[in-house]
């Protein structure tokens, strides 16, 4: 079964035992962070003792209910230092001036990287958090 | 007062290829309107301005020069001795070399491949001088498997100021192919070794390095804070060489944890390069807005951005030197 296969199957037919101890720990992870933190799957994973992947996939399960939202970060190969971000993957062009290096990067060249993040819509959050202890 | 006639062809020829952020930044300043999508636009509105008496003809001169010597250069400090024998030897020096003196500085014209002096004027309080030559810049083109070459003007100018001894070189960014070869074909270095050699054989002066490193940590521990910066390379006394950045947009990299465990060990430390951001709102009023550069703290270099003007350097190097 693939990966999307089975998040549909499990958004649909409601969250196994698994993912709902996933969510609440993923959720208490996020509760935990200051506001207008950035979010990053691996970092996710490492605090609670998971994959990067499963980290993803409850970011993307609460993204589907409003609390997450991704966004493509494009950073320095050589510094890490952010150069652009974006919401649609799509929208990533093919070269970006790094003032640092004072060069134009390309993540076809592999002179910057994308990677993915999440911020949080702390509203959405206290109340999704809220619902859930009440349950 | 009658305003002198002036053809739009003329206003062009003087913005020439300098890049339109730095024209638009200077109109700015000159609290003038600067919103241009286009080369043509700008040239456009200038002329208009002009036209009207808001603006002269040789104050865009003067303001195109102040660009093309401030612009995106590469400072390297140096120091020389604060002394009357120093204005002497600099007085002998171009004496001996028969070196042609302006009053004022000129803007480049018909750079060439081989560097040429384009002016030096020498006065009581310092000695100002500007060289010219051609690069060429190569760029591939992968879908078409060619190469694409643009021959790109460079400026390099020396500034002495006499009474503090305090010597910039500011070097245009180097490309692929220049007149300064190294080992194996033309190198940065050799562009940047060759000129210290000519601004040295000019005034006669060896030019003392001027390392920033203690600078740089004065300003990056500064409190309340200056500047901010999302990037620093450090190296330590145990052996560490740290390279530490803020992923995190908007946020500065002495936020992190990391870093205020840093300033607390006792670990003897050694700031090597850092870009930063001077803070306008703590420049006291001395800033427009915010300005970057890039400390090469090692190196005694500063790099500024391609719309950066002559009062923004004065600032940051009064914060470095």
């Amino acid at each position: 079964m693939s990966l999307a296969t089975w998040f549909k199957r499990a958004i649909a037919g409601g969250a196994s035992p698994r993912l709902q101890a996933l969510l609440v720990d993923v959720v208490a992870y996020l509760e935990s962070r200051p506001t207008n933190e950035e979010i990053v799957p691996k970092i996710v994973g490492k605090v609670i003792g998971e994959s990067e992947l499963a980290a993803m996939t409850a970011l993307s399960m609460l993204e589907r209910r409003g609390i997450t939202r991704h966004h493509f970060g494009v950073y320095c190969g050589k510094t890490e230092v952010p150069l652009d971000t974006f919401d649609d993957l799509s929208d990533v062009r093919d070269g970006f001036d790094c003032k640092i290096c004072d060069k134009r990067h390309s993540p076809s060249e592999g002179t910057c990287k994308v990677e993915v993040y999440y911020t949080v819509d702390r509203d959405s959050l206290g109340t999704f958090a809220a619902r859930r202890s009440a349950a | 007062m009658t305003i002198p006639e002036v053809s739009i062809e003329e206003v062009r020829r003087i913005i020439g290829s300098f890049s339109i952020e730095s024209v638009r930044n200077w109109l700015k300043r000159c609290e003038l309107p600067s919103t241009a999508r286009s080369r043509d636009e700008l040239a456009a509105k200038i002329h208009g301005q002009i036209a009207k008496g808001e603006l002269t003809l040789d104050g865009l001169s003067v303001a195109i020069i102040g660009i093309e010597e401030a612009s995106a250069k590469r400072t390297f400090l140096y120091r020389v001795p604060v002394s009357p024998s120093t204005t002497a030897r600099i007085e002998k020096q171009l004496a001996d070399l028969h070196v042609t003196l302006s009053d004022r500085p000129i803007r480049t014209t018909n750079p060439s491949q081989t560097t040429k002096v384009v002016y030096v004027v020498n006065s009581t309080e310092g000695l100002r001088a500007k060289w010219t030559e051609i690069h060429t810049k190569i760029e591939a083109d992968r879908i078409k498997r060619q190469f694409k070459e643009t021959k790109v003007p460079k400026s390099i100018v020396l500034i002495i100021n006499k009474m503090t001894g305090l010597v910039q070189l500011r070097c245009d960014k180097p490309e692929d192919e220049h007149s300064h070869p190294g080992p194996n074909g033309p190198t940065d270095d050799a562009y940047f070794a060759y000129f210290r050699e000519q601004a040295e054989n000019l005034t006669g002066l060896p030019f003392e390095p001027i390392d920033l490193r203690t600078s740089l940590e004065k300003l990056l521990k500064a409190t309340p804070r200056i500047i901010k910066t999302s990037y620093t390379v450090d190296q330590s006394d145990d052996g560490g060489y740290t390279k530490r950045a803020q992923k995190q947009n908007g946020k500065d990299v002495r936020d992190l944890e990391d870093w205020q465990q840093m300033t607390k060990s006792r670990t003897v430390r050694t700031f090597e390069e850092s870009p930063v951001h001077w803070l306008k709102e703590m420049s006291g009023r001395e800033l427009h807005r915010e300005v970057f550069s890039y400390i090469y703290a090692n190196e005694g270099q500063v790099r500024f951005d391609a719309d950066c003007y002559e009062e923004e350097i004065a600032y940051v190097l009064s914060h470095l030197v």
